[in-house]
C-alpha cells in the first residue's frame, strides 16, 4: 500500500493522517493486445490490483490490436489467461465478473489514422460509461517498429500531447524496451516521443527493477547501518551480476535475430542493476533524486575502447545440448533463426565504475540463454581478512597471504527465489579450528508468507500514481547505449570471425566467459 | 503455584501434533526446551516430507482476563500470522480460589506452496495463570520475550489497570489497548495517561508507543472528514473550518450501557477539537461545548441501536453546520450496502432531503475485525502525536461527564 504523509498543512484535518493515495480514473489502452505480454503480464497485473483495492472505483481498460473480437471475446481470452499464468491469485467468478465490465476492446489499425479516430471515440465512449475523466495510459506491447508511428498518430488525433506536471486530464505513455536499437536510434525514438511528451509522462518499463528484491536492494544498502560502509572499494573485491536462463528464444528467433542478448538484457536490465548497486544515497526518496542517483554512476561506467572489446566482452551462441534431462536443439536451429546467424545468446561483460567509491573494483556481469539453470543474482564479495590466523583452514596458502580463504560474499537473489544471503566463516564442532563457510539465508518466501506483488503490478500502480521512480529515465537509457554502442559495433563487424556455436545449451556458456573473469583473478560462481 | 509434567511422550505424534496447531502442554520451567526440541523434530521431518520453516520478525503478547481469550487468540493468529510472522505469547490471568500457572505450546503453519508442501510456522506459547498476582505472570512471560525483535503487547482486558500492566511495560515497544473494550474505569483515557505518565517518569528516558483499536476504527470518519475539505476530493471551502456551529454525532449505544461505548465519539471530538483549535468549556453525556475564538461551538451526542453487536460503539453518522449560510452542513454516513463512507453537502432542508452523495470515500479499514486492527497496528512502531493528544482532550470530557453522572 502506499501512503504518504500528508504535507496539505492548509487543511489542518490532515495534518498527522497518513493517507492512502489512491489512483485517480482512468483509461488505459493496451495496443498490442492480442500478444502475450497482455495476456500473461498486464491483464494479470492489473486484476491483481483490482483484488488488492488498488484501483481507482472508476476505470476503463481498452485492448486493441488488428484481430477481429468483441468486447466478449477479449474478456474470455484473458479470463483464461488469468487462470493459467497467475495461478497464485484469489481468482473468483463474482470479482473477475466485475473487473470484466471494464474490459473492453476495439480492432484497429495502428498503422492507418482511422486507426485511431477509431481509439478516439471509443475513448469518448469510454469517458462517459466509466467516467474515466479523460486520463489516459497508453501501453505500447507492440513491435518496436510500431512505436514511432503510434506516438505520431496518437499526437496527429489530439489522443496525446506534452502536459505540465500536474495538470489533468494526463495522457501518459508506458513503453516497452528495447528503447532504440542503438544509441543514435534511442535517441532518434526519445526526441520522436519527446515532440508529443513531456518526459514525466514517458514510463519506460524495466520489469527487472519492479521486483522486490530489486527495490530492496536500496532498503538494504541505506537502511542498514552496517553494510554501506564496506560497500566501497577499500572492502569490496568485485561484484558479479548473473542472469542465467534454461530458456531459449521460444518462438521469438526473429526478434532474437534483431536483439542479441546485450541489447535484450544488457542495456538494460543488468546495466539497471549496476547502477543500484553502485550508486551513491540519493538526498531524498523523491523518484527524481533516486534517478539523478543511478545516472551518475552510469555515467561514471569507463567506456570500452572499440580496439579493446575482446578484453572486456566475451559473445557466445549455444549449440544442441541437454536442458534437465532433455535434448534441446541449437540456437541457429530454432525457428526464424538464420542458419548461419552470428547473433550472441550469452554476453559476459568486466565493467569499472571510474569514481572515488568503486575505484579498481571489477564488475562482472553475465546473461545467456539455454544455461544450466535459471537463476538471477547479485553477488559482493568481500575482500578477504587481512591476516591469516586459521591457517589449517585455508584452500591454499600463497606467501602467508589469504588468498584461498573464501571471502564473504552478499548474495541478492531476484530469480526464482527472491532473497539475500550472507555467506560467513564459523568453526566446525568438535576438537579442531577448521573452518566451515555458512550461508544465512533470507527468503522472502518464507519470512513474509504474503505472496509478494509482480513487477507488473508495482509498476503499473506507479504508473497510474505518476510515480516514475521505477522506470527508466531518459538520460540513463541514452548513457547504458553509449556504453554498450562500442562493443555492440565491434560485434557487428563480419571481418570479426566467430566460433559459433560455442557453447552447449545446459552449460555455463563459452570457456572465453571463465578466462574474461580468470584474467582478473577470479571466477564466477558456481551456481 | 503448580507445574505440570509436558505431556508430549511420543516424540513424531507430538510433532505432529505441534505442527498441527494443538496445544501441547508443557513444563513452565522448560518452556523455550521444548519449544527447540519440537523445532528440530519438526526440521527433521519436515526434510522427509517437505520443508518447515520457522519465521519470526516480532513479539506480539496478548494479555486477557476473559473465558474466550484462547478462542479468540486463535483466530486473530490464524490471519495475522502470515503477514506477521511472530512469537505469540498469550499471558492469560484468570481469579481462582487455588493458584496454578500452566503453559502451552503450539505452531501456526501456514502452507505457501501447495506442490511441495513447503510451510511457513509462528510459535504460540500460552501461559494460563489462576489465582495469581501480575508478577507470577509475568515472571513466566517476560523471560520468553525474544531478545531483539520488537515487542507489542495487546492489552485485551475489560480494565487497563497500573499493578496489572505496569510490570509488562519495560519489555514493550507498544501497547496496544481497545478504548471500546473498557468496563472497569471511570475515565479509560485519564486511566492510561496516568499509567504510562508514571511509568515514563520512573524510567527516565524510557519510549513507549500507545496504540487503540478504537482510534483507527474512527479513522474512517476522520479521513472523510478531513477529505471532506480537500481540494482534490469534496470540494468543500477550507474556511468552513474556522466557522463551524455545531457538530452532530451519532453513534451505536449498546442494549446495556457499557462506558466504552462512548470512548470512539469522545477520542473522535478530541481530535476534531484539537485540529481546529477549540477551546474545551464543559460537557455533559449528551453535549460538549467549545469556544472557537469569539464562536461557540456545540458538539452533541445521540446514541442509537444496530442489531450487529459489532458496530457498538462505532459512530455511524455526524454532520457538521457552519454559522455562515453560505457554506453548507456537511453529512457523513454510511448506508447500509454500500462499501465506505458518503458525504452529503447542503445549503437547503429541501436539497437535505433528497440528497444524492457528493462523494463516495472507500477505506481499507471499513468495519474492521479486530484481527484485521491488529493486523495494520503491527506494521509499524510510530508514536502518533495526533493520538496522544486526541487521547489529553478525551480524557478532560470523560472527567467532565464523570462527574457530572455522580
Amino acid at each position: 500500500m502506499v501512503t504518504t504523509e500528508s504535507s496539505l498543512a492548509k487543511n489542518p484535518l490532515l495534518e498527522g493522517m497518513r493517507l492512502e493515495k489512491r489512483a485517480s480514473p482512468f483509461a488505459m489502452v493496451i495496443l498490442g493486445a492480442h500478444g502475450d505480454l497482455t495476456k500473461r503480464k498486464l491483464i494479470p497485473a492489473l486484476y491483481a490490483l483490482y483484488l488488492e483495492d488498488l484501483l481507482p472505483k472508476d476505470f476503463a481498460i481498452l485492448g486493441s490490436s488488428r484481430t477481429k473480437m468483441t468486447d466478449d471475446e477479449f474478456r474470455g481470452v484473458m479470463k483464461d489467461s488469468v487462470q493459467k499464468y497467475a495461478s497464485d491469485l484469489n481468482f473468483q467468478e463474482d470479482s473477475w465478473g466485475e473487473f470484466a465490465k471494464s474490459l473492453h476492446y476495439l480492432a484497429a489499425d495502428v498503422m492507418k489514422s482511422e486507426g485511431f479516430t477509431q481509439l478516439s471515440d471509443r475513448l469518448q465512449e469510454l469517458k462517459q460509461e466509466h467516467s474515466t475523466q479523460g486520463n489516459h495510459i497508453f501501453y505500447l506491447s507492440t513491435a518496436p517498429s510500431l512505436y514511432t508511428p503510434i506516438v505520431k498518430g496518437l499526437a496527429s488525433s489530439g489522443l496525446a500531447c506534452k502536459a505540465k506536471a500536474n495538470q489533468v486530464p494526463w495522457p501518459r505513455i508506458i513503453v516497452e524496451k528495447p528503447f532504440g536499437h542503438d544509441l543514435q536510434s534511442a535517441i532518434a525514438l526519445d526526441e520522436e516521443i519527446h515532440e508529443v511528451f513531456s518526459e514525466h509522462q514517458v514510463y519506460r518499463i524495466d520489469h527487472y527493477l519492479g521486483k522486490e528484491t530489486v527495490q530492496n536492494i536500496m532498503v538494504l544498502r541505506f537502511a542498514n547501518g552496517i553494510f554501506e560502509p564496506l560497500w566501497n572499494q577499500k572492502h569490496v573485491d568485485h561484484v558479479q551480476i548473473t542472469n542465467a536462463e534454461t530458456l531459449g528464444v521460444e518462438g521469438r528467433g526473429s526478434y532474437y535475430e534483431e536483439a542479441g542478448n546485450l541489447r535484450d538484457m544488457v542495456q538494460n536490465h543488468l546495466l539497471q542493476l549496476v547502477s543500484l548497486v553502485g550508486m551513491e544515497p540519493p538526498i531524498s526518496l523523491d523518484p527524481e533524486a533516486t534517478r539523478d542517483e543511478k545516472a551518475k554512476v552510469l555515467k561514471c561506467l569507463r567506456p570500452i575502447d572499440p580496439g579493446e572489446v575482446d578484453q572486456f566482452a566475451v559473445r557466445g551462441q549455444y549449440g544442441s545440448g541437454h536442458i534437465l534431462g532433455q535434448a534441446v536443439p541449437g540456437y541457429r536451429q530454432e525457428e526464424g533463426v538464420s542458419n548461419d546467424s552470428n547473433v550472441e545468446t550469452f554476453t559476459a561483460l568486466k565493467l569499472f565504475i571510474d569514481n572515488w567509491r568503486w575505484a579498481g573494483v571489477p564488475f562482472y556481469i553475465r546473461s545467456g540463454k539455454r544455461l544450466a539453470k535459471s537463476i538471477t543474482e547479485i553477488a559482493i564479495h568481500f575482500k578477504s581478512p587481512p591476516h591469516r590466523l586459521f591457517s589449517e583452514s585455508l584452500d591454499t596458502v600463497s606467501d602467508g597471504k589469504t588468498e584461498g580463504l573464501s571471502p564473504n560474499v552478499l548474495v541478492i537473489q531476484i530469480q526464482p527465489e527472491e532473497g539475500i544471503s550472507l555467506k560467513f566463516a564459523t568453526k566446525q564442532p568438535g576438537q579442531t579450528n577448521q573452518l566451515r563457510h555458512l550461508n544465512m539465508d533470507f527468503k522472502y518466501g518464507t519470512a513474509f508468507g504474503v505472496r509478494s506483488a509482480t513487477a507488473y503490478e508495482r509498476l503499473i500502480h506507479d504508473c497510474l500514481m505518476g510515480d516514475p521512480s521505477l522506470f527508466s529515465r531518459t538520460d540513463q537509457v541514452e548513457v547504458c547505449w553509449k556504453f554498450i554502442d562500442p562493443v555492440l559495433e565491434a560485434w557487428s563487424d563480419k571481418s570479426r570471425k566467430t566460433n559459433f556455436p560455442n557453447y552447449a545449451a545446459g552449460s555455463w556458456g563459452p570457456s572465453a566467459s571463465d578466462d574474461l573473469i580468470g584474467s582478473t583473478g577470479h571466477s564466477w560462481r558456481r551456481l | 503455584m503448580t507445574a505440570t509434567k509436558p505431556l508430549i511422550k511420543d516424540k513424531k505424534e507430538g510433532t505432529e501434533a505441534f505442527l498441527s496447531g494443538k496445544l501441547a502442554q508443557v513444563d513452565i520451567e522448560k518452556i523455550e526446551k521444548e519449544l527447540q526440541t519440537l523445532w528440530q523434530s519438526a526440521s527433521e521431518s519436515g526434510e522427509a516430507t517437505g520443508s518447515v520453516t520457522r519465521a519470526c520478525a516480532m513479539n506480539l503478547i496478548l494479555y486477557s482476563e476473559d473465558e474466550d481469550a484462547e478462542t479468540v487468540a486463535g483466530d486473530v493468529l490464524d490471519d495475522i500470522t502470515t503477514r506477521h510472522p511472530c512469537r505469540a505469547i498469550l499471558a492469560i490471568s484468570r481469579t481462582a480460589a487455588t493458584p496454578s500457572l500452566e503453559a502451552w505450546v503450539s505452531a501456526r503453519c501456514h502452507i505457501t506452496d501447495s506442490k511441495s508442501g513447503k510451510q511457513i510456522c509462528c510459535e504460540q506459547i500460552t501461559v494460563r495463570s489462576q489465582g495469581n498476582g501480575p508478577n507470577e505472570l509475568t515472571s513466566v512471560v517476560l523471560p520468553l520475550v525474544i531478545s531483539d525483535l520488537p515487542v507489542f503487547l495487546w492489552w485485551r482486558a475489560k480494565k487497563v489497570d497500573f499493578a496489572s500492566v505496569r510490570p509488562f511495560l519495560s519489555y514493550v515497544d507498544e501497547l496496544i489497548v481497545d478504548s471500546a473494550k473498557d468496563e472497569g474505569s471511570c475515565n479509560f483515557f485519564s486511566d492510561l495517561i496516568h499509567i504510562i505518565g508514571a511509568y515514563l517518569e520512573e524510567k527516565h528516558g524510557a519510549q513507549i508507543v500507545v496504540s487503540d483499536l478504537n482510534w483507527r476504527r474512527s479513522l474512517l470518519w476522520r479521513e472523510a472528514l478531513a477529505l471532506s475539505f480537500d481540494e482534490q476530493h469534496g470540494h468543500l471551502s477550507l474556511d468552513a473550518l474556522k466557522d463551524v456551529k455545531s457538530v452532530e454525532i451519532n453513534y451505536v449505544a449498546g442494549k446495556t450501557e457499557c462506558k466504552g461505548d462512548l470512548n470512539q465519539t469522545l477520542l473522535f471530538i478530541g481530535w476534531l477539537a484539537n485540529k481546529l483549535g477549540w477551546q474545551f468549556k464543559s460537557a455533559s453525556k449528551s453535549m460538549v461545548h467549545f469556544s472557537a475564538g469569539k464562536n461557540s461551538v456545540e458538539v452533541s451526542i445521540k446514541s442509537g441501536v444496530d442489531a450487529d453487536a459489532s458496530h457498538i460503539g462505532n459512530i455511524c453518522s455526524l454532520e457538521v453546520s457552519f454559522n455562515d449560510a453560505a457554506f453548507p452542513s456537511v453529512v457523513l454516513q454510511q448506508t447500509a450496502g454500500a462499501p465506505g463512507v458518503q458525504m452529503f453537502a447542503s445549503r437547503s432542508a429541501q436539497a437535505a432531503a433528497a440528497p444524492v452523495p457528493q462523494q463516495d470515500f472507500r477505506f481499507k479499514v471499513n468495519q474492521a475485525t479486530e484481527a484485521r486492527l491488529i493486523d495494520l497496528e503491527l506494521e509499524t512502531i510510530d508514536r502518533d502525536p495526533t493520538l496522544e493528544s486526541a487521547f489529553r482532550m478525551a480524557a478532560v470530557i470523560a472527567d467532565q461527564i464523570g462527574a457530572k453522572a455522580k
